[in-house]
């Protein structure tokens, strides 16, 4: 008789095992706003970046000019010259230093702490190709690139000595202005994909090589409804970040306030969409420190954008549900 | 900005007014975009250049404003007419719109060029938006800020 309930909880704990690792999410995300820095008038900003070394933020925009924001609290502005292109940008090799990725003038340019150029690695060049987007990942450069002549979207990997791989292409589009393009972020081994515009298609890509794993589309089912067919042209999606659970994505009205963060499990579902009224993105992840940066619209001018430092945590949600919202948007 | 791009547009301006001089029965109406952009698909070293984002007034004459969004063509100039057309092609209709990370199109950032051929929303003044319905500038009060920073400081999904 014993004998037989042991191997009845046996069997229950193993089944219960099997649904958890089915369901990989780890409970709603919560998110509390640490500090918050107003950032100098500019342009716009293109782009963000921690240099793992001093733990500075560095943030740059269409003028070229980078923001290092220290952890005391300090700013310093450096001026690249004006023929650099900020496609991407990391900090080092150099302490102080910045490599960027110029798509324009087909190269990564070694810069000092003073923004000058000190070093130059031309990449690969690739007809009819223009790079996009580009993250520093494993070591090595993957740059997204506007395939002109075949009316695709590519994402290369750059390997030493000028060699590449191809990790990804879409489709041919009907036409050169129709090509889709991507958001890429660097996660470990992996590069996540979030395709600027509707259905807002989250991949993961192996650096590697391999098949690209897809998310499940937000705005499908029941969450159709969040946003009307309609008004989707007007939606564009930010960068997917990774968590130390899931993914998650902001979706923004450029006609509105209105936001969407999307949040992911392991699996790549959608674990819950929550729907805020206020002009935030999430812009940079840092999965090892538990902490979002986002960027938050508050001057009175039309200028001013502020960083926002968001520490979050996993809590178990006694009722969970996939939509924190029910009202459909407009 | 970069005075690039200003001189970019202006440069384009001369190329075309010879043109048009050495050429009597050239057509009416020449766009600034058009034919750039008609190159830049046959070689694409001339696919990125300083783009124009935005109209102004240079010398009596309406003309395209340099921001600087590479590989981006915001804005169209007819010659003759001197009418300056923001956002080309199809006012955003693309994935062509700059964005800032707070989810706003990055003309909210560069207001003051952006939105000058844009109209003012019926419900205020607060927002003025371009011809596809993006806003392109906004004016937060103290409560609108105040909020948001309220609605931003804790989040949960």
């Amino acid at each position: 008789m014993h004998y037989r309930r042991l191997v009845w909880l046996l069997a229950l704990f193993a089944a219960r095992s099997a649904a958890l690792a089915q369901s990989p999410d780890c409970g709603s995300l919560a998110l509390a706003e640490q500090a918050a820095r107003v950032l100098p008038p500019s342009p716009g900003v293109s782009g963000a970046a921690r240099d793992p070394a001093s733990g500075d933020l560095l943030v740059w925009g269409p003028d070229q000019n980078v923001v290092r924001l220290t952890r005391g609290g300090e700013r310093n502005q450096v001026a690249l010259p004006p023929e650099v292109t900020i496609t991407a940008l990391v900090a080092g090799p150099e302490p102080g230093g910045l490599t960027v990725l110029d798509g324009m003038a087909g190269a990564a340019l070694r810069l000092d702490g003073a923004g000058q150029v000190v070093g130059r690695d031309p990449l690969p060049r690739f007809e009819g190709e223009v790079v996009d987007a580009a993250v520093f990942v494993g070591g090595r450069w993957v740059t997204g690139s506007r395939d002109l002549l075949r009316r695709r979207y590519v994402l290369r990997r750059l390997d030493a000595e000028g060699k590449s791989a191809l990790l990804f292409a879409t489709e041919p589009a009907p036409s050169v202005s129709a090509i889709p393009r991507f958001h890429l972020t660097a996660t470990g081994r992996e590069v996540l994909m979030a395709e600027f515009m509707a259905p807002f298609r989250v991949r993961r890509l192996p650096l590697e090589g391999g098949e690209p794993r897809e998310y499940e589309t937000v705005l499908a089912g029941e969450r159709q409804r969040l946003v009307p067919d309609s008004a989707l042209r007007l939606w564009r999606s930010l960068a997917a970040l990774p968590l130390d659970c899931g993914t998650i994505q902001t979706l923004a009205d450029l006609s509105g306030l209105t936001r969407l963060l999307v949040r992911y499990d392991d699996a790549g579902h959608v674990a819950r969409v929550a729907r805020i009224e206020a002009p935030l993105g999430l812009m940079l992840s840092l999965p090892e420190a538990r902490e979002l940066i986002g960027a938050r619209r508050v001057g009175t001018q039309a200028s001013e954008l502020e960083l926002v430092f968001y520490q979050w945590r996993w809590v178990r949600d006694p009722n969970p549900s996939s939509l924190s919202t029910e009202e459909p948007i407009r | 900005m970069k005075p690039s791009s200003f001189s970019f547009c202006r440069a384009a301006a001369v190329w075309l007014g010879a043109l048009f001089l050495a050429a009597p029965g050239l057509a009416a109406q020449q766009a600034l975009a058009g034919p750039l952009a008609a190159q830049s698909l046959a070689t694409t070293t001339l696919q990125k250049r300083p783009g124009c984002w935005g109209c102004t007034s240079c010398s009596g004459f309406t003309c395209c404003d340099g921001g600087y969004v590479p590989g981006y063509w915001n804005c169209s100039y007819g010659w003759l007419s001197g009418n300056c057309q923001l956002s080309s092609p199809g006012c955003g209709e693309s994935a062509l719109v700059p964005l800032d990370p707070d989810g706003s199109a990055q003309y909210v950032t560069r207001a003051p060029a952006a939105g000058v051929l844009a109209a003012v929303s019926p419900d205020g003044e607060a927002e003025v938006r371009n011809c596809d319905g993006v806003i392109v500038a906004r004016r937060l009060s103290d409560e609108q800020i105040a909020a948001i920073r309220g609605r931003t400081a804790s989040l949960t999904l």
